[in-house]
């Protein structure tokens, strides 16, 4: 469990890290295409692309981040369905479902980005291949999926819900 | 079959507690297969493409701006601006923050960008003078939609380009409409909290509140300025927005508690004293973009599952048969307005305003022209429709962003806007009936 | 049998010329079909999204800009690459019998079959003022569209490129946030951009083509008659080109009724904006294809061989 714990907590400072590089991505990105278009003259050609990507990244790798906190939304009304006796062991069954359902999806991304990899896709405007970028796609889903395995195992390591709902 | 095969699904998707982004994704790849004769596979697609697209720039950098004017102080600074000058009327707080609205809608083209950047500082604003949690989210929410229909305004382009109407006559037709929504819901916000206390108004206080305020009230002159110049487009003006803030708030708004540096201080020491004493650090400034990192996490996802249910929609050609349908069966004039507003508004519920335009627009402008509607009036019906379709579930999404933004729940803001609807119902009928609201300016 | 249901996406405005062409696609497949096949025209937005579908059999049909295909074929760029062409004559001679054999085999290798080609017509310059000289242009704000062709031709003119995704290319004009742009009239014609930027300068810099294309999975499925039922539907190029051009006789007429300018530049005119950016079109091929692309050899070829037939 200390292992686990370590390694959950090494993957959310990565993610945390790449979110707030790219973010700062995005800011310095549309502002130097403004001050150097206002005030040098010239803008940066493929300015907004590689903001629009770098939002991307904030937006999809941040999932897996809100994964990591049980951040996302969920509605509650259901639960009173269940008794209430169910509740502990029913959190380690959500938990097990989740996974299983990152990993689907996790699996059609990689399938995705393999596709495009093969087609050799590109941007518009920056005509570099996509399929390396895309590779959010997997990783959003893919790293929810060991959180969520990890929390059905550990349940101690879960912490408590932000938003719930 | 296929349908309750979708809601056993959803449900039990409830029931075993998945996250909403997950039940919508599941529900979603379910439509793809069983409805759609699709591929999982398309979902992940519609995740990219929807991702990436230059019209989402400006909401990770507005909410960043506001997030970071309102853990500084500019938000602070301005609550304290307008507090000192409405405070003397009941509900002045409320009324100010539609009012706040408006001038925003009419420096930017769309309605949650409109809602996120008053909303992040008159929320708290209001929440913190004693507002109750659901008026402030239902005002905002609601007042967030004169972004679409106050020119300039995203939806009304996108009419223009589909109908080739000319759309600097678009923008002039929503001006009136956009006031007068405005009014309504400004005198809704003034008679719901006319019972709110009221203060007398200090001239020394205002003043003040104004100084100290001076650089954030600045701030939409400057947006305005510097769209209506050409110095930025709308999208750029939010990292205007959040450059000018960082600014203000590393290097010159001061932290209430400051003291003075210590006498005989040298030039350098003088220097790093005052950035030591400013509102926001580095280490504050990470805190917040993770915490907009955060938000942006929770709505990307949604966003992308909503664009992949508009694709579906877009390739099923259902909304093409059902104009036809429509045109086919009914033949008195009113009938077939009465009919459009049903289909638009319920267009509005389950679908984005840019698709509903995209699809809509070249398949009723026609129609609505046969009974007699001037297209640019027809325009703004079908902008009106549409904006309503912002604060109605499933797909509201200034619903989600306002719940994601504010932290409150799904049920709270479909309940908070629901008084909101109604007077923007009571709207809609002016508006189609009185076709001069739209065309005054036009004659 | 079941009806199969196919849908023809395009870029083009309900109600434009190519919109028209793609309806009358749709029309001739389904009836010719016998009832077999319900085509379809479907308005997109997003080309670059529209490629994708096709080539994954998400889309069947659909009409595709140059500009679009260079997302997964590069070199599509030198179709659209400024002062390519010396005119309409050897445009369509090099196109048809040399460029076109080379871009089947592309498409092919991405999981696409040109049907035919289309035509969209000449990209030429718009602006607030009458833009006659690259003078005229020098350090003006212009709106660059995303590809290479446009970073080429108006980084050569040494303008100040502000980058405008099509949807804000109107407010920005209207704003001033761009002075210029450039479009071909199909498309410009039917903007506001007439209004704010009414200066319409004929510098038919660079040529916008589209071809029809198919999804490969789907063409290998059907019987030859389908095939030959698919082909023949879309309007021959040479009947395109022919209604591009008479199309847009009326639509400038209308235009300049409506306080519009066209301004026809005089050889020499034209060759003042060609000098500037001709010195730069080897690093152009150079970014986008790299020396030994083969469809930069066939237009090569293409050209010498127009030019040595037409000596004669
Ligand atoms: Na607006
Ligand atoms: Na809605």
């Amino acid at each position: 469990m200390e292992t686990t714990k370590l390694v959950l907590k090494g993957l959310r400072y990565l993610e945390a890290f790449i979110c707030v590089v790219a973010f700062s991505i995005v800011v310095i990105a549309l502002m130097s295409d403004v001050i150097g278009r206002e005030v040098f003259g010239h803008g940066v050609f493929g300015a907004q692309r590689v903001a629009v990507w770098a939002t991307a990244v904030v937006g999809l790798v941040g999932f897996a981040l809100v994964t990591s906190e049980a951040g996302h939304l969920r509605p509650q009304f259901a639960d009173r369905w269940l008794p209430r006796a169910a509740e502990p062991g029913l959190n380690r069954v959500a938990d097990v479902a989740s996974a299983l359902i990152c990993v689907f999806l996790g699996y059609y991304a990689v399938l995705f980005v393999r596709s495009s990899f093969e087609l050799g896709e590109r941007g518009v405007g920056i005509p570099i291949e996509l399929w390396p970028l895309q590779i959010i796609l997997p990783w959003m889903f893919l790293s929810s999926a060991v959180r969520h395995l990890s929390f059905a195992v550990f349940p101690a390591l879960k912490p408590l819900p932000k938003t719930e709902h | 079959m296929v349908w309750l095969g979708m809601l056993a699904l959803a449900l039990g998707m409830l029931v075993l507690r998945q996250s909403l982004v997950l039940v919508l994704a599941m529900v979603t790849v379910y439509i793809h297969v069983f409805v759609a004769d699709g591929k999982v596979e398309y979902l992940i697609q519609d995740f990219w493409f929807a991702a990436d697209r230059e019209v989402l720039l400006s909401i990770p950098l507005f909410m960043l701006a506001g997030n970071v004017m309102s853990r500084g102080s500019i938000a602070r600074r301005l609550v304290n601006f307008m507090h000192a000058f409405t405070s003397p009327i009941p509900g002045g707080l409320a009324v100010a923050a539609v009012l706040s609205c408006a001038a925003f809608a009419a420096i930017n083209g769309s309605s949650i960008v409109t809602m996120l950047a008053i909303g992040s500082i008159m929320y708290p604003a209001l929440t913190a003078s004693g507002y109750s949690e659901r008026f402030a989210v239902g005002a905002i929410a609601s007042a967030g939609t004169l972004g679409i229909i106050i020119p300039p305004s995203i939806p009304l382009i996108l009419y223009g380009i589909m109908t080739d109407v000319n759309i600097a006559h678009l923008f002039l037709a929503g001006v009136g409409p956009g006031l007068l929504l405005m009014a309504m819901f400004a005198g809704y916000s003034f008679w719901v909290n006319r019972k709110m206390p009221r203060e007398p108004f200090s001239a020394a206080g205002a003043w003040r509140a104004t100084l100290g305020g001076i650089l954030a009230i600045a701030l939409p002159v400057i947006m305005m300025g510097g769209i209506y110049t050409g110095r930025f487009s709308p999208t750029e003006a939010g990292a205007v927005a959040l450059a000018y803030a960082l600014v203000i708030e590393f290097f010159v708004h001061a932290r209430a508690e400051t003291l003075p540096a210590p006498a005989g201080t040298g030039p350098v020491g003088r220097l790093k004293h005052h950035l030591a004493t400013r509102e926001m650090d580095l280490r504050l400034l990470g805190t917040v973009v993770l915490e907009t990192s955060r938000l942006l996490a929770i709505l990307l996802p949604l966003l992308c599952i909503a664009s992949s249910l508009n694709t579906i929609l877009d390739h099923s050609g259902a909304p093409k048969q059902m104009v036809q349908h429509l045109i086919g069966n009914i033949d008195s004039p009113w009938v077939i307005m009465v009919g459009i507003n049903l289909l638009l508004l319920v267009a509005g519920c389950v679908m984005d305003v840019g698709s509903a335009i995209l699809i809509f627009a070249p398949l009723l402008k026609p129609l609505a022209q046969s009974i007699g509607v001037d297209p640019v009036h027809f325009g703004i019906i079908m902008i009106s429709n549409l904006e309503i379709g912002y604060l109605t579930p499933p797909v509201g999404l200034n619903l989600i962003v306002a719940m994601a933004a504010f932290k409150v729940s799904f049920g709270t803001v479909i309940r908070s806007v629901q008084p909101f609807i109604a007077i923007m119902a009571a709207w809609l009928v002016l508006v189609i009936v009185y076709p001069a609201i739209s065309l005054f300016l036009l004659r | 049998a079941a009806q199969s249901s196919w849908r023809i996406a395009t870029l083009s405005q309900p109600g434009s010329l190519s919109a028209n062409t793609v309806d009358d696609m749709a029309d001739k497949i389904t009836k010719g079909s016998g009832g077999a096949i319900k085509a379809e025209r479907l308005y997109m937005t997003n080309e670059q999204e529209m490629v994708a579908q096709l080539m994954r059999g998400r889309l069947e049909l659909g009409a595709l800009s140059n500009i679009a295909t260079t997302v997964v074929i590069p070199e599509m760029a030198l179709l659209g690459m400024p002062y390519l062409w010396q005119s309409e004559a050897e445009r369509d001679f090099v196109t048809d019998n040399y460029a076109l054999p080379v871009m089947a085999r592309l498409f092919e290798a991405k999981g696409l079959v040109i049907v035919g080609l289309g035509d969209v017509g000449w990209t030429n310059v718009f602006c607030k003022k009458a833009c006659l000289t690259p003078a005229d242009v020098k350090g003006m704000k212009v709106r660059v569209s995303p590809s290479a062709a446009s970073k080429v031709f108006w980084g050569s003119l040494n303008t100040n490129g502000v980058q405008l995704p099509f949807s804000e290319l109107i407010p920005g004009l209207e704003n001033g946030l761009v002075e210029a742009g450039e479009l071909p009239f199909t498309i410009y014609g039917s903007t506001p951009a007439t209004q704010s930027a009414p200066h319409y300068v004929m510098t038919r810099h660079a040529h916008l083509g589209s071809t029809t294309v198919i999804n490969k999975a789907l063409w290998n499925k059907l019987t030859p008659e389908q095939q030959k039922l698919v082909v023949d539907a879309r309007t021959p190029v040479a009947r395109v080109r022919k209604l591009v051009a008479e199309d847009e006789v009326p639509r400038m007429e209308a235009f300049k009724a409506k306080g519009g300018f066209v301004h026809e530049l005089s050889a020499e005119q034209r060759a003042a904006w060609a000098k500037l950016v001709e010195p730069n079109q080897a690093k152009f091929v150079a970014e986008v294809s790299g020396p030994t692309s083969e469809l930069w050899a066939a237009l090569q070829k293409g050209k010498r061989d127009f030019a040595a037939r037409s000596g004669k």
